[in-house]
């Protein structure tokens, strides 16, 4: 179920004395099973940009177009986006409200009108792809689980609706690094073993670099790189001028290269660092 | 000099939900003197934030000791004193503010120590200039970013003239330049001014920058010392889920191939030197 934008552009406000431009002339194809790292700080327009995919914003110039449903200015009747495109906010658990798990995450699949016995299978599968234990925290309040546990919990709501397409908006703010590492991981699982197609919303290059197979960064509500995390890298100069954060191996490499050493500036991990450093100290202590 | 927090054999139990008891603090003691700037790190449920909310009273001991610049914290009469001290920031800064206007936000905390109104005027422009906020005094709270409501936050702290502030991770909610914007407030605070920071976190390049850095694990402190002392330990932090300073990561993993890593580097910088003497 490919997506593709075509010249999208969305003004808020249009007209109005606060107008302002969050998106302009976007130009976007993700195929099926992509892993994407959408990278960008603050008012860069990737939240805008991930709205415009489930129809929750509509371009104010251009065309989005999800699974042959085309998203224009004055689109209606885009609940079938929706079911395809699963969006997870930024702390997702504000917005739980059953009394139990099992029915929080319910209420999507009860909205669509399905019958009991298929809502519980859905309920089962979401809570089992979240990794918690379904028996155990199904009759629980949501209000007396962990952060994490609570994070969890949401995103299998989202899950329940058995979208095609999951978009995490900075899935793991807040959460501590254990906390982080347990989301992350279930998140490339989902991708890996149930052929997810994920858009992972971040602002930090360490936690997306490692995961996901192209990264885009947008920058002033344009797309300012888009390839592998290698390719992305190989800019780390282009990535501190926009004000991201470059991973501190990458960093590294920079300043050594600009010493004069034979370094690769497109690395960003700690394994791919020490193979690269241990060749040339070995080479020294021979010398 | 006696330090101006002393943390003696502290205990803290909370009642869980389904009648179980959890221990957060589990026999702290720590002593934090002027002018320190402490990271606290440690995972979710460590007991850091309970422990920062006993440095200003917000919670008290089950059993053991807080004593803030000479107070106990379990002194009714002392406790406006106390916080008047010791002022906190929060994670979410949503929460924290007050007043429709940035400049009546940071004037709120001194209005309500009767403080004279001139005082106050001189007070609050201090405060917002502290925190370079001095050219929002006029504009609405809800129209600035993260990093700068944490600013504002920190700057209504300020206008009580406390002599420690406690932030409890005031940086999770942020992104890379808001961080960077509160982690240079916070330092200058610390430097220029001389007060006294405890400084909670997830994010070790924070811990880094601070003299001293304690490592929770329920409900104990089981490290306590230089950044650089700490951050040596890579498996110990590894093992408690904690990440390391990918600096820290690599000069660690090259020593234990036996190649001549000395000085425990934590930044590119440090590393780049010792690489390229």
């Amino acid at each position: 179920m490919p997506v593709k934008m075509e010249q999208v552009s969305h003004i808020y406000m249009q007209g109005g004395p606060f107008e302002s431009t969050a998106i302009l002339d976007i130009d976007l194809e993700i195929q099926d099973g992509e892993f994407i790292g959408l990278i960008g700080h603050t008012g860069s327009g990737k939240s805008t940009l991930i709205q415009h995919l489930n129809g929750l914003l509509k371009p104010t110039q251009g065309t989005v177009i999800v699974n042959e449903i085309r998203i224009e200015k004055g689109s209606r009747e885009l609940r079938a986006v929706r079911q395809q495109v699963g969006l997870v906010f930024q702390y997702p658990e504000h917005q739980l409200f059953e009394e139990t798990v099992a029915r929080d995450i319910a209420f999507g699949p009860k909205n669509l009108g399905l019958p009991q016995e298929e809502i519980e299978t859905r309920v089962r599968e979401a809570v089992q792809l979240v990794g918690l234990p379904y028996d155990e925290i199904k009759d629980r309040s949501p209000f007396e689980l962990s952060g994490g546990q609570r994070r969890r919990v949401a995103i299998a709501g989202v899950l329940a609706m058995r979208p095609k397409i999951l978009i995490l908006d900075e899935p793991t703010a807040g959460l501590d690094p254990r906390g982080r590492n347990e989301i992350l991981e279930e998140i490339a699982a989902l991708h890996r073993e149930r052929g997810f197609t994920v858009i992972l919303v971040s602002h930090s290059m360490d936690d997306v670099a490692r995961l996901v197979g192209r990264i885009i960064v947008m920058n002033k509500g344009q797309i300012a790189l888009t390839g592998t995390p290698e390719e992305v890298f190989a800019h780390a100069d282009r990535l501190k001028e926009i004000g991201l954060d470059v991973p501190q191996i990458t960093s590294l490499m920079m300043a050594l290269k600009e010493k004069g050493m034979d370094v690769p500036t497109d690395i960003y991990t700690v394994d791919q660092a020490k193979a690269v450093l241990r060749k040339i100290l070995e080479g020294r202590r021979h010398a | 000099m006696e330090p101006i927090i002393q943390i003696k054999d502290v205990y803290y139990r909370y009642a869980g939900n389904e009648g179980e008891e959890t221990t957060a603090l589990d026999g702290v003691s720590l002593d934090i003197r002027k002018g320190e700037f402490v990271a606290v790190i440690g995972h979710n449920g460590s007991g850091k934030s309970t422990l920062a909310k006993h440095i200003n009273g917000l919670m008290l001991p089950m059993s053991g000791q807080v004593i803030v610049k000479g107070m106990d914290t379990r002194d009714e009469n002392l406790i406006w004193d106390i916080r008047q001290v010791a002022g906190m920031v929060f994670q979410n800064p949503d929460n924290q503010l007050v007043a429709t206007i940035v400049e009546e936000d940071v004037a709120f905390g001194p209005e309500n120590l009767a403080v004279p109104p001139e005082q106050i005027r001189l007070r609050v422009d201090d405060a917002l200039k502290a925190v370079k906020m001095l050219q929002f005094a006029k504009s609405a709270p809800h129209l600035l970013s993260g990093g700068q409501k944490q600013r504002l936050a920190i700057a209504g702290i300020i206008a009580m003239r406390p002599e420690i502030i406690i932030l409890d991770e005031p940086t999770a909610m942020l992104d890379p330049s808001g961080r960077k914007e509160v982690m240079d407030t916070v330092h200058y605070l610390n430097e220029e001014e001389g007060i006294t920071i405890v400084h909670i976190t997830h994010f070790m390049e924070e811990a880094i920058r601070a003299h001293r850095v304690v490592v929770m694990e329920e409900g104990r402190i089981i490290m306590d010392g230089p950044p650089r002392e700490i951050f040596r330990q890579v498996s110990e932090l590894r093992e408690i889920g904690l990440d390391v300073p990918q600096i820290a990561e690599l000069a660690y993993e090259l020593k234990k191939e036996g190649f001549p890593i000395t000085g425990d580097p934590l930044s590119t910088e440090e590393m780049v030197n010792i690489l390229c003497p």
